[in-house]
């Protein structure tokens, strides 16, 4: 919100300069003068100082143009869907025949084999839940997570603990704050995949909590985000600066989760959680201002 | 609205299907469909074989289902149901050779009596949603982890309903714009008109909620949850079947 003293000083700035291009044009005594000139050049300098004010708003407006341009399609959706479909339906079933068949003798229950199938097709659900609707709000994707997610986390006894505010449906707190779309929210629901795949394989864990809220006003923890996201694990924790310093796949899937978060303006720790665990934390500022 | 909280011990459900739990069989009760004499008889139709084989071992596993009959389209499945007696039809409704839908209408009308389950690939599925409509109760997601089948079987054979977030959502959606715009509120008979509970219900399967911690929050039982679920789809199918009615009059066919 602009104070009054910035809107005078830019008024009376735009006043001088109209009024000294005016003198240009008109009183051509003032030409020549030598005190005139300097005066219009510091007029033209103001004038080139507020321009430079105004260039990160400009860079924002055409980057958000850009962002909405790069939507793919209609029919790139409908494409994409049907692809998600077909992976799904061929690749899926014959992964679940699999392991329905090794289910079926007894000694491979924890094999090496077994895991990797159904890590496998774990992944492919969650790829395909990530192709499939992507013009839902975070609220609906992470519910949608959330029940692809159930089967798998009552055969492996995993409690998920679950607070969600979506102030489209009213549930939750009461905020005016919009919950992110599109790309934004694919990002964050990609950390969120990662971060639930890692407590559910890495971490033996036996409870997790997922908590979706907005800040509340005047809340000192805030620092100017809008939302936080936070996953916690009650499992073994992880020390994060060896698995940066790893080259291998953990590693690179983690700098991939800052990178997400970087590339939508958002923020994302990942330290102990008290009592044991890991706490993964993101947050973000909302594109749009409100609701309403 | 506070958060909900979660309960590690639901009392009966367990999943976010609402299905019963793995109950051993022995541990089963007696007064449920589903007993060892009278297993709950099952037809299935999917034309996919991979799939059809792990559901018939999962139901074929478990004493309390028996699978009667399956078929790999549409033109098998409308020959051999004809043929058998059975009390649940799970179907998948991308069929290589027609819609799933029509056969769902179809047992509808010659078998009133049986339960539907949905198996498909995606919740997001405008046929899902038509489903419900047509009287389906059940929905698997397809290639879910395998011990789903029976236990879903079970559950809408004892009165049960399963319900999405996506498709929690969409009756939201269809609720508001009826009463804004389509059918204005008044125009709504009581049969077809959602509850405050109703809502308030949908709002927190589509916010991801599971029926035990819907129950928690809302102090009733998951049964109570899931009579509930199966309350607004009879309420979804009868405002389907004005709506149609009021259409075809419109158009002066009645």
């Amino acid at each position: 919100m602009e104070s009054l003293r910035d809107i005078g000083w830019r008024e009376t700035t735009r006043f001088i300069q109209a009024i000294t291009i005016l003198s240009w044009c008109f009183l051509t005594r003032l030409r020549d003068q030598n005190w005139f000139f300097v005066f219009s050049i510091l007029v033209a300098f103001s004038g080139l100082l507020i321009s430079l004010h105004h260039i990160p708003g400009i860079y924002r407006v055409i980057k958000a143009r850009l962002r909405s341009s790069a939507q793919p399609s209609k029919e790139v959706q409908e494409e994409r869907k049907r692809i998600a479909s077909d992976l799904h339906d061929t690749l899926g079933s014959q992964l679940v025949e699999a392991l329905s068949l090794m289910n079926s003798q007894s000694s491979v229950e924890d094999s090496p084999a077994r895991k990797v199938l159904e890590q496998s097709l774990l992944d492919l659900r969650l790829i395909v839940d990530s192709m499939d609707a992507q013009s839902d709000n975070l609220a609906m994707r992470l519910a949608r997570l959330r029940y692809r997610l159930a089967p798998v986390l009552q055969r492996k006894g995993l409690v998920l603990h679950w607070q969600l505010t979506d102030p489209e449906l009213e549930v939750g707190l009461h905020t005016t704050l919009p919950l992110p779309r599109d790309r934004v929210a694919h990002e964050i629901l990609a950390v969120v995949q990662a971060s639930l795949s890692n407590a559910i394989e890495h971490a033996d864990a036996t409870e997790m909590w997922l908590i979706l809220e907005p800040y509340q006003k005047g809340d000192l923890q805030s620092f100017g985000w809008d939302w936080y996201l936070s996953i916690e694990d009650n499992g073994k924790g992880y020390d994060l600066r060896a698995v940066l310093n790893d080259p291998s796949k953990s590693g690179h899937g983690v700098i991939n989760m800052f990178h997400r978060m970087r590339n939508i303006g958002g923020d994302l720790h990942i330290h102990p959680r008290h009592g044991g665990g890991t706490q993964v934390l993101m947050r973000w500022r909302c594109e749009s201002s409100s609701l309403s | 609205m506070t958060a909900v909280q979660t309960s590690s011990r639901p009392p009966l459900f367990t999943n976010h299907n609402d299905a019963p739990p793995s109950i051993s069989h022995s541990m089963w009760p007696g007064h449920m469909v589903g007993q060892r004499e009278q297993p709950v008889r099952v037809f299935l139709v999917d034309d996919d074989s991979h799939i059809r084989r792990v559901i018939a071992q999962d139901l074929m596993g478990d004493s309390r289902t028996l699978l009667v009959g399956h078929a790999c389209s549409l033109r098998e499945a409308r020959k051999s149901i004809q043929q058998h007696d059975f009390d649940v039809l799970m179907i998948d409704l991308n069929l290589g050779d027609g819609d799933g839908l029509d056969l769902l209408e179809l047992v509808q009308g010659t078998h009133p009596h049986v339960q539907s389950i949905i198996v498909s690939s995606t919740e997001r599925d405008e046929k899902v949603f038509k489903a419900f409509e047509k009287g389906a109760v059940g929905y698997l997601l397809k290639n879910s982890w395998f011990g789903d089948y029976a236990q879903a079987v079970l559950q809408v054979a004892n009165g049960g309903a399963s319900i999405t977030p996506s498709l929690a959502k969409k009756i939201l959606s269809l609720v508001s714009r009826s009463q804004t715009y389509v059918v204005s509120a008044s125009n709504c008979s009581k049969e077809e008109k959602l509850s405050e509970r109703e809502i308030e219900i949908l709002k927190l399967i589509a916010c991801g909620y599971s029926s035990p911690e819907i129950s928690t929050h809302l102090k009733i039982s998951t049964m109570t949850v899931s009579t509930h679920v199966k309350n607004m789809y009879r309420k979804l199918q009868a405002k389907t079947r004005a709506h149609a009615v009021k259409a075809a009059s419109l158009r002066g066919l009645i």
